[in-house]
């Protein structure tokens, strides 16, 4: 027994020597591996030895690689370790001696080995092969890495290289990150807020006070920071605060309606959501959001109060809602209203301020008849009425329902009302277009149907006047004739010269139309005695039908003529203009010192067959006008008070000198 | 002006009073003038005639006067044209015959005799017979 004892003894003893040599050989390697000493390992495999030889010139690398900060590691053919740096030692938390010799997938967790084998077979086959994935530290911690797998080239028989990143402080890094981004993001959202958004430490003061607070509650932002927002804002809370706090706690957020107390004193009622944030220290805070609600509740508590069904409609509404009470003389006449409620968008629709309890008559006096008519009408008999009608006290148009509230002698009638003075005003520009359009259409018509006749008249009348035979008296008849025909040629053609002049606009100077025009007024101008003076700036040509052009400026030039009586002044300028779309444009701007137009006249002004010139007038001139200059683009406007003479101002969109090259001037 | 040398105008106007006192007024200012009442009647005249200058109305029956117009510039090149109308039809017929390649000029009737003769005596004066 002592002798199979003893000889087990020597036998361990033996096995220890040996292991112990092996480990002194093995460190050996590693540190003549690390000092760059050696230039082969051979290591013993189940493949029999393998060589890997490290050349002397790769010692700079093999410094590198232990002082690099990533993990290396170079492994067989068959995912063994065959060497590692310190850095992945330190990394997984094991001794490099239990790394070297390990195959390589052990090192990494359960759930990453297969991912990792996939790698390892894709960079066998000579794939870069780069993943993120997590290896499995000595205490089971999971350590987030990124790994390279590449094929070592030249190497015989095949190594591969395995770097690996440590992810964990990029990670933390990239968490941290988001946080603060996120944090940031909320809190510029906050300071833009109408909300009263407020940010207090668990147990401390309030840290962050914005816009919305500010406003609300009358404390600036110096006075609130670092209060204790209960105490600052006097806050009563619908239930003990110890019993908020732990549902806060519990569930990270809380909401409900707070009372607080505004600077001045007055009471606020706010919808409150607080919720619990949790900055990168751990540290505890609160954001509380809070919105005024206290207008809602006062309307709340006035619905509650009052009769409950009419009032629901208050508030919600677009339009307008009134309830009056209207008032009789002693014959059951309706004489007057007053209100007695009004809705929020009351004020939008009517454009009243501040109606409650005042009387319709005193609010507009000019206030037509028939609405005292009809809500009077209502109050007596409970017949609910539907209508259209204009107040032109206000200046807008009204579809309007009313009915009456409570009993015959309630006299009150509810009234449901929307302002429709938009659609009518399109509605009747409608109609007017249409009358113009078909106008226009009637007189060209009759127009041409005399031209015909007008050329033969005229033809006949020449020949009787260039007669030898034509006394001198039949001369000055035929004379007469000629003028009137003339007069009538010029009012037809007043009408239709747009229609029928050459439609192909070309590149026109202003400046040349307009002095044209000029040389053949000047004898006209002068003998009445007006004063001309012109400005004319440096401008582009427009694109337009010059005798369009010359019978825009002829009309307008004419008018101011006909208003001004002996010594009258015209202004005519041309400048630069920005017109529709804010173009460039030129505008050309006739004004005169005459007799000036009356409001009513200014309205109309623009419509066929509407003149103040009752005997020389067409009512056409500036019907003409505006035809030409809206089919031109351009924009006709007028400006003028009786006794102050008009200010007429046409602008044409202009072509700027480079286009112009290239339209030409053809045509 | 020399008799030798007499202008042939032909009038062409559906409305007889229009193309006769328009020929009279011609014929006293020393052109040889003749009216005819269609594009069609203009025709064979011009054929037969060969007039320096035709003036016609726009809008006919049958043949107007643009229609008239372009086959006289095809077939009778030398043949000056000048239109005149009453009609803001005659807007979109030219505006046709312009994409076709053919430009014309058309005075608003009415035209004052004065300002007629003054245009048909320019344009005789610059026939291109006489410049090629």
């Amino acid at each position: 027994v002592t002798e199979t004892i003893s000889k087990a003894s020597a036998e361990l003893a033996r096995e220890n020597e040996a292991l112990r040599a092996q480990l002194a050989e093995a460190q050996e390697v590693i540190r003549a591996i690390q000092s760059g000493d050696v230039d082969a390992v051979v290591v013993s495999g189940a493949q029999g030895e393998q060589i890997f030889t490290l050349k002397g010139a790769e010692y700079a690398y093999r410094a590198l690689v232990e002082a690099m900060n990533e993990g290396a590691a170079t492994l067989g053919e068959d995912g063994i370790v065959l060497y590692c740096n310190q850095r992945l030692s330190d990394l997984l938390g094991i001794p490099l001696e239990r790394i070297i010799g390990r195959p390589a997938s052990q090192l990494v967790g359960n759930e990453a080995r297969q991912q990792f084998e996939t790698l390892f077979a894709d960079a066998l086959s000579g794939d870069a092969a780069k993943s993120e994935l997590e290896l499995q530290s000595s205490e089971g911690r999971s350590i987030p890495v990124y790994v390279s797998l590449r094929e070592m080239k030249g190497d015989d028989p095949t190594a591969l290289c395995m770097v690996l990143t440590d992810l964990t402080e990029q990670k933390k890094n990239n968490e941290l990150l988001a946080a603060e981004e996120a944090l940031r993001k909320q809190a510029e959202l906050l300071k833009l807020s109408y909300d009263a958004i407020i940010v207090w430490r668990l147990g401390g003061g309030i840290e962050s006070w914005n816009i919305g607070a500010e406003l609300l509650y009358g404390f600036t932002e110096c006075e609130a920071m670092g209060r204790v927002t209960h105490e600052l804002l006097k806050t009563i809370h619908p239930k003990p605060w110890s019993e908020i706090e732990a549902e806060l706690f519990e569930k990270g957020t809380w909401e409900g309606e707070l009372r607080h107390r505004a600077r001045d004193g007055r009471e606020i009622v706010v919808s409150a959501r607080k919720q619990i944030i949790r900055d990168v220290n751990g540290t505890r805070r609160v954001l509380e959001t809070n919105r005024d609600i206290t207008e809602r509740k006062r309307i709340e508590l006035a619905m509650r109060q009052s009769e409950a069904r009419y009032h629901a409609l208050f508030g919600t509404l677009i339009e307008g809602f009134c309830i009056i009470e209207v008032i009789f003389d002693p014959f059951n006449r309706p004489i007057d209203y007053r209100f007695l409620e009004v809705n929020p968008a009351f004020e939008m629709q009517t454009g009243l301020h501040d109606v409650q309890g005042k009387l319709m008559r005193d609010l507009a006096q000019e206030h037509e008849e028939h609405w005292f008519e009809i809500y009077g009408k209502v109050a007596l008999t409970g017949e609910p009425v539907r209508f259209e009608n204009e107040a032109k006290a206000l200046d807008r148009w009204y579809d309007v329902s009313a009915y009456r509230v409570g009993g015959p002698e309630s006299r009150k009638v509810a009234i449901l009302f929307n302002d429709i003075t938009e659609r009518r005003r399109a509605e009747q520009a409608l109609i007017q277009s249409e009358k113009l359009a078909s106008v226009g259409r009637m007189a060209s018509t009759i127009a041409h149907e005399i031209n015909n006749p007008l050329e033969t008249v005229g033809n006949a009348v020449y020949l009787a006047l260039t007669d030898p035979g034509c006394s001198p008296e039949a001369k000055s008849y035929l004379k007469t004739a000629v003028e009137e025909l003339d007069r009538v040629t010029h009012i037809t053609r007043q009408t239709l010269a747009f229609h029928r002049e050459n439609t192909k606009p070309t590149l026109i100077d202003l400046r040349e139309s307009i002095d044209s025009l000029l040389i053949f007024y000047a004898p006209r101008l002068k003998a009445r005695g007006i004063e001309l003076e012109k400005r004319y700036a440096e401008v582009d040509p427009i694109l337009a039908t010059g005798g369009e052009v010359r019978q825009v400026i002829s009309n307008l030039l004419t008018n101011s003529m006909d208003a001004l009586t002996r010594n009258g002044k015209i202004h005519i300028r041309i400048s630069r203009s920005i017109v529709r779309n804010g173009a460039q444009g030129v505008r050309v701007t006739i004004a005169d010192t005459g007799s000036g137009i009356c409001p009513e006249s200014l309205k109309k002004i623009f419509e066929p067959f509407f003149t103040t010139k009752e005997v020389i007038g067409t009512g056409l001139g500036l019907w003409v006008t505006r035809q030409i200059v809206e089919k031109h683009g351009a924009t006709i406007r007028v400006r003028s008070k009786p006794g102050k003479g008009a200010v007429f101002s046409v602008a044409f969109p202009s072509v700027s000198q480079g286009n112009g090259e290239r339209l030409g001037e053809r045509g | 002006m020399k008799t030798a040398m007499k202008a042939r105008i032909l009038v062409v106007d559906d409305e007889p009073s229009i193309a006769d006192t328009l020929a009279i007024i011609f014929q006293r200012a020393g052109y040889v003038a003749t009216a005819v009442y269609s594009g069609e009647e203009a025709l064979p005249f011009i054929a037969a005639h060969q007039p320096s200058l035709v003036v016609a109305d726009v809008i006919m029956p049958g043949l107007d006067g643009i229609a008239l117009a372009r086959k006289i510039r095809t077939i009778y090149p030398t043949c000056q044209v000048l239109l005149f109308s009453g009609n803001a039809e005659t807007q979109d017929l030219l505006q046709a015959a312009q994409q076709e390649g053919y430009s014309f000029e058309v005075l608003a009737k009415p035209v004052p005799p004065p300002q007629m003769l003054a245009k048909v005596a320019s344009l005789l004066g610059q026939d291109p017979s006489s410049i090629f």
